[in-house]
């Protein structure tokens, strides 16, 4: 077996119950509440913790949400799932075999310390419905270990990061490692033998970049702006790809790095409709146009040196990250790479779906900047609720929210019917507001 | 029966080339030139019953009376539906057309056109509904096709659906949608249609933005009352009025005294949208008083306005980056300022 | 208009762009010695004042010396 086919074996979770010992039968996930309690506070770092579980139709909102780590873990092959983060090792992953928790995840929630709230302003507070109008996103279908976790005052932004990181990561490899030995619900193979005669495609899976040094999404641990790389896919389903616990913009959830839907898509037509070469990894939100350029440069240059005819562009983030993801496109297209883009809707803000925007639309430019060569667009539109989010019998995560990063003495008790639009104003606390990949077909028209 | 008011250019009129563009306005009860086929098309359903024609360079020169002229007829004729040309690619014939058209909608009344999409006629009205055509009339057969169809919809009242399914070109207005597939499918969908050399239809339209004209050029910089302005949310330490670090609504105002610095003791940045340490730390990165004030002092201009203007540019909404403009805009003319040197982040 | 990205500025309509350093510090650079940061700030300055003096029809930019 070459070292990038990977079989997937994916463990259904359709309930999930607190026990004595921690096991994975038929559907069935049963946590021991005491070992991942000690898993969590093994690092002194963090002084507390709650456990909760959470399933898709409660009635429960989440606040404070961090980040949705899907339990997997590497049975055959070589190197770790989630590599080289959380004390994992850095060997690079893609092959052999790896178990995951299907439709169950453990999230972190923790309430954002003042000092870093000052630090980094989109270390917000979010919310996830478990049912109602406000579930709109994927993460309200899921079914949760909710760690709720507090950490000692005043630790700097990486080591309050990694503090909640790995505890996250230390728990989810314990879950995952219950599936050892067992028969998965389902499995698929995923490779990507040569397929000649088709024409050659790659996907530029463009990633924001910190500005803050020592926490955003990172690649095997790396989470600086540099140069593109070149990724297996299979690598990204084996947790190459992490957000952190940091920044809750919906491109950097770790979940949705796993469970990138263009990966699926691009996989069933591998041998069919072309010949997929591999992911072009290239980092967003340089701070110099130069930097942006070159970034654009030498990702169209991979995808020159790889015979790319072909390329899906993708970026997980907003802002002026759209400037290298269009230099980007303009450069393939100009090279002879033909290419479609997948995009948010960035620039339209919505925090609800008015009737107002649903019959009349909206003449907000949907993109903040373009290129002529951009001309073949795919938009997955906006999630947002179409009323004021109802009271709850049940909150998990904290017990109010911070909708002013500038007014943090002023919160708002999560319990309670929230109109988004008067207590955020043109941000979504909704975490996953935006559908980056595709997941769903919602989108927008012009009228 | 659909009773259409038809506009024309001189040229379609019949009434000659570039050598009558200055003709002023003029109505005939009938269909004419491709009026007529116009009324073909439109069969049992309905007719043009009335033609107004007027020469491009009249107008776009002689606007207020185009205008005038354009109103009483509408009012006159009191039609179903108003046609403006169709344009093709000559510019000024487009622009009236989209006049022509914000005009009928003013009026209450439905009206359709048809241009090519680079037509610079489109930017004058984005809200105009305006069927594609080729450059030139070779395509006046498909155009009036078109026309008329999306056309006999509008006067009938019914509610037209999407630009891509009515064939009008998108008017810079979206709604929320479902599509048949998810975003991921359609991508890889649309990717190999484009690969195949199959047509697909992309469901962002490229963007044209507003062009600003720009202001003529300070003449005597030695004599002018500059200002200051910017987006990077500089604010005396503590941000007194709580500006946001996004999705800001606001503009603010600040004095800068007799300071010939910023300095980190005394201001902050408060932009959430970079890494704004460097800024706060010395706020001149973003706000460069200080090599402003060294010129003033060399004399290279004449005043600095005593205050400064800033706002978050950070995820803000259009309307409301409209809005601070106009705002600032008018703030900065009543006090004098010439020319602004405005900091982007 | 001083700008780290003056496509942006441009495509948004700005007729006059000077283009700045970098998006964190658009009119100078933290990592020059102070003396060579206030240069470099200064020549941005000089060359937005000369754009404010110079007659344009379109967006233009003006680059640094």
């Amino acid at each position: 077996m070459s070292d990038f086919e990977l079989e997937l074996r994916s463990f259904a979770v359709s309930g999930a119950n607190f026990g004595d010992r921690s096991y994975w039968h038929d559907g069935q996930l049963v946590i021991d509440r005491e070992t991942v309690a000690g898993l969590v506070l093994a690092d002194s770092r963090v002084v507390r913790v709650d456990l909760d579980l959470v399933n898709p139709g409660e009635d429960v909102r989440i606040v404070h949400v961090r980040d949705v780590i899907q339990p997997r873990t590497k049975t055959a092959g070589r190197g770790h799932a989630y590599p080289a983060i959380a004390g994992h090792s850095p060997e690079t992953v893609g092959g052999g075999a790896t178990d995951c928790l299907e439709g169950f995840a453990v999230m972190i929630c923790a309430d954002v310390p003042h000092q870093i709230r000052r630090e980094v302003s989109a270390a917000a507070d979010s919310l996830v419905d478990m049912t109602g109008p406000g579930a709109v996103t994927v993460y309200s279908r899921l079914r949760y270990l909710v760690l709720t976790m507090e950490t000692m005052p005043d630790l700097p932004l990486s080591s309050w990061n990694d503090a909640l990181r790995e505890a996250a990561h230390r728990v989810a490899d314990h879950l995952a490692s219950t599936t050892a030995g067992q028969t998965p619900t389902s499995s698929r193979r995923f490779a990507l033998p040569p397929a000649s005669g088709l024409p050659k495609l790659v996907h530029v899976h463009t990633l924001n970049a910190s500005m803050v040094p020592g926490i955003g999404t990172s690649i095997y641990g790396y989470a600086r702006h540099a140069l593109p790389l070149l990724l297996h896919p299979n690598e990204i389903l084996d947790g190459a790809i992490a957000g952190d616990a940091v920044v809750t913009y919906p491109g950097s959830c770790t979940w949705i790095q796993v469970n990138n839907p263009v990966l699926t898509a691009l996989y069933d037509r591998h041998g069919v409709d072309f010949d997929w070469l591999g992911c072009i990894v290239s980092r967003t939100r340089w701070g110099a146009a130069v930097e942006k350029e070159l970034s654009a440069y030498q990702t169209v240059k991979l995808a020159q040196m790889l015979g790319a005819e072909a390329a899906l562009v993708t970026w997980n983030h907003g802002g002026n990250d759209l400037l290298e993801v269009m230099l980007t496109i303009q450069g393939l297209e100009k090279a002879g790479i033909k290419s479609v883009f997948l995009t948010i809707e960035s620039d339209i803000k919505v925090v609800r779906l008015t009737p107002e925007l649903a019959e009349t639309g909206t003449d907000e430019p949907p993109l903040l900047f373009s290129v002529p060569e951009a001309n073949a667009i795919v938009s997955t539109g906006t999630l947002a609720p179409e009323t004021a989010l109802p009271a709850v019998s049940r909150v998990v995560g904290g017990s109010d929210i911070v909708f002013d990063q500038e007014r943090p003495e002023y919160r708002t008790p999560a319990a309670g019917p929230l109109d988004l639009e008067a207590l955020s104003g043109a941000y979504s606390p909704i975490f996953g507001h935006f559908d980056n990949y595709g997941l769903g077909a919602q989108t927008y028209v012009d009228f | 029966m659909i009773r259409v008011a038809h506009y024309l250019n001189q040229f379609f009129g019949g009434l000659g080339g570039e050598a009558a563009a200055d003709l002023a306005c003029q109505v005939r009860e009938e269909a004419i030139g491709p009026g007529r086929a116009i009324t073909q098309a439109l069969g049992e359903t309905g007719a043009v019953v009335s033609t107004m024609i007027c020469g491009d360079n009249f107008f776009n020169e002689r606007a207020e009376e185009s205008e005038a002229a354009v109103r009483g007829w509408l009012k006159q004729v009191s039609p179903d539906l108003i046609v403006a040309g169709p344009a093709f690619m000559a510019g000024r014939y487009g622009v009236a057309c989209a006049r022509v058209c914000a005009i009928a909608g003013e009026l209450g009344l439905q009206a359709v056109t048809g241009m090519h999409p680079e037509n610079p006629g489109r930017v004058m009205n984005a809200a105009a509904y305006v069927v594609p055509t080729t450059r030139t009339a070779a395509g006046m057969a498909p155009a009036v096709k078109a026309i008329v169809k999306l056309g006999v919809k509008l006067a009938s009242g019914a509610p037209l659906g999407p630009a891509r399914e009515e064939g009008y070109l998108p008017r810079g207005r979206r709604r929320p949608w479902m599509a048949d597939a998810p975003g991921a499918e359609r991508a890889a969908r649309m990717l190999v249609a484009k690969l195949r050399g199959e047509p697909f239809e992309s469901e962002i339209p490229i963007d044209s933005y507003d062009s600003v004209t720009p202001a003529p050029p300070i003449r005597l910089l030695g004599d002018a009352r500059l200002a200051l302005v910017t987006t990077g949310a500089i604010v005396p330490l503590g941000n007194p009025d709580r500006l946001k670090r996004c999705s800001e609504t606001r503009w603010v105002t600040y004095p800068l005294g007799a300071r010939d610095r910023l300095d980190g003791t005394e201001f902050e940045c408060v932009h959430g949208g970079f890494f704004n340490v460097p800024a706060s730390q010395n706020p001149n990165l973003v706000l460069p008083l200080d090599a402003v004030r060294a010129l003033q002092r060399e004399s290279a201009f004449g005043e600095l306005l005593p205050y400064y203007l800033t706002t978050t540019g950070n995820d803000m909404r259009l309307l409301d980056c409209r809005r601070n403009g106009d705002e600032m805009a008018a703030t900065l003319k009543r006090d004098g300022v010439d020319g602004v040197l405005l900091v982007a982040t | 208009m001083i700008s780290a990205l003056p496509k942006l500025a441009m495509q948004a309509g700005a007729n006059r762009v000077v283009q700045g350093v970098k998006i964190e510090h658009v009119c100078g650079d933290p990592m020059l010695p102070p003396e060579g940061d206030r240069r470099l700030r200064r020549r941005i300055v000089e060359t937005a004042l000369a754009a404010l003096q110079s007659a344009v029809t379109q967006p233009t930019l003006f680059e640094v010396r």
